[in-house]
């Protein structure tokens, strides 16, 4: 994925807060999926399509943490959501 | 006698109304251990008659089950079966050996299960006391010792909500309601030893479960706010005994592994009704493991433990 990758959510999937975790329904498959804070965040941030920098500026605000381990764990866990089908991934639209 | 007449003579057979786990039922004959209620509207019908051989194109099915979302059928192990259809009609294949105690146990719990699902109702598999103004249930699958341990906290002066299914309908806003169902408990003989049970009400040996029922209470409130749910573990080499609360997604987890119901079943039908059911739940109720010994002997002390438990809970908000 290049800087300029706009992650975006893909429909079919109904949320719940839990606290600061949430749970989400996967519509097409009518399993359930948890999600803890830190990936909880990520998800509610993606009601706008974003890039890696996007997200990791937005969290930065809100969570002490470094550019470089933010960089990491959230493209880790993007990858993650791509590969499941529940994130899709664009150059363009970016909010 | 014609058809027409045949009909006629059906339509003024008596109806027998009751309310189990806070839903109305309608039945052709009258349900052990229930009260009669004033009829209502949108009850649950019970009749006993014909019922289909299998469901066209099942959504979900396993040995015992077949499912979409309109039908479901039940194949007792007896030879029976229970036929459920959409959310308000119950058709039961009358079973010729087994006792009425056990065949009506099965059509409340099954009948209430999945019509109170369909509802958006969620079926927990608990036992539940009154306590605090409300009730707490006590939950997990079988073997987790429910019925024992709400025995022993009814020894302790709490009074039986019910035993073995609660059926939690989740609240607008607020905490979710759970209706009583029939005031009886099981036990077993080592589980009536063990609490030195003096049965407080009507026993009834079930044939061929080694189990007891007791009557234990009647007259209270039918529909009772859920103030906590205990989820039953057995400590081991890496569980230790004690009370955890639960919180966000492993509270819900924990709720997910106490339903009466397959699992596969939350996928069929409405299933974002019984999601955002099951989140509300999650939300808005304590949820605490419970974990104790595997040891009679020490279900005394841990019942109390329990109660001072709820107790102190109490007291700290």
């Amino acid at each position: 994925m290049s800087k300029e990758t706009i992650y975006r959510k893909q429909p079919g999937f109904v949320a719940a807060n839990l606290g600061e975790e949430l749970a989400l329904l996967d519509m097409a498959h009518g399993t359930y999926l948890g999600f803890n804070a830190t990936a909880a965040h990520v998800w509610r941030l993606l009601d706008e399509p974003r890039t890696l920098d996007a997200l990791c500026q937005a969290l930065m605000l809100e969570f002490e943490v470094d550019a470089e381990k933010c960089h990491s764990e959230v493209a880790d866990l993007l990858g993650k959501l791509v590969a499941a089908g529940m994130v899709g991934t664009g150059d363009d639209d970016v909010a | 006698m014609d058809s027409s007449i045949a009909a006629a003579a059906k339509d003024n057979a008596k109806i027998y109304s009751h309310v189990a786990y806070g839903m109305p039922f309608e039945s052709e004959e009258p349900i052990p251990g229930l009260a009669e209620t004033p009829r209502q509207e949108n009850a649950v019908r019970i009749r006993f008659g014909a019922v289909p051989q299998a469901i066209e194109n099942p959504d979900y099915q396993d040995k015992t089950v077949q499912a979409s979302a309109a039908d479901y059928l039940f194949f007792h192990p007896g030879g029976w079966r229970i036929y459920i259809k959409g959310d308000r009609e119950i058709v039961v294949e009358k079973p010729t050996k087994l006792d009425p105690v056990r065949m009506w146990s099965q059509i409340l719990n099954i009948g209430a299960s999945i019509a109170g699902f369909r509802n958006g109702f969620i079926p927990l598999h608990a036992s539940a006391v009154e306590a605090d103004g409300g009730c707490i249930a006590l939950a997990g699958q079988s073997g987790f010792g429910k019925s024992t341990l709400a025995a022993s906290l009814v020894t302790l002066g709490f009074t039986l909500h019910a035993d073995d299914l609660c059926l939690v309908r989740p609240a607008v806003s607020g905490l979710p309601l759970v209706g009583n169902g029939v005031r009886e408990v099981r036990l077993s003989q080592n589980a009536v030893e063990a609490l030195d049970w003096s049965g407080g009400g009507n026993a009834e040996p079930i044939p061929g479960t080694g189990k007891t029922i007791y009557r234990v209470a009647a007259d209270r409130p039918s529909l009772l706010p859920l103030k906590r749910i205990y989820v039953l573990q057995y400590a081991g080499e890496t569980k230790p005994a004690g009370i955890h609360r639960l919180a966000g997604v492993a509270a819900m987890q924990a709720l997910i592994g106490c339903l009466r119901l397959r699992l596969g079943l939350l996928s069929v039908g409405a299933q974002q009704k019984s999601f955002e059911s099951l989140t509300s739940i999650s939300s808005a109720v304590e949820v605490y493991r419970f974990v104790r010994p595997h040891d009679r002997r020490q279900l005394s002390a841990w019942s109390e433990r329990l109660a001072a438990h709820l107790s102190v809970q109490r007291e700290q908000r």
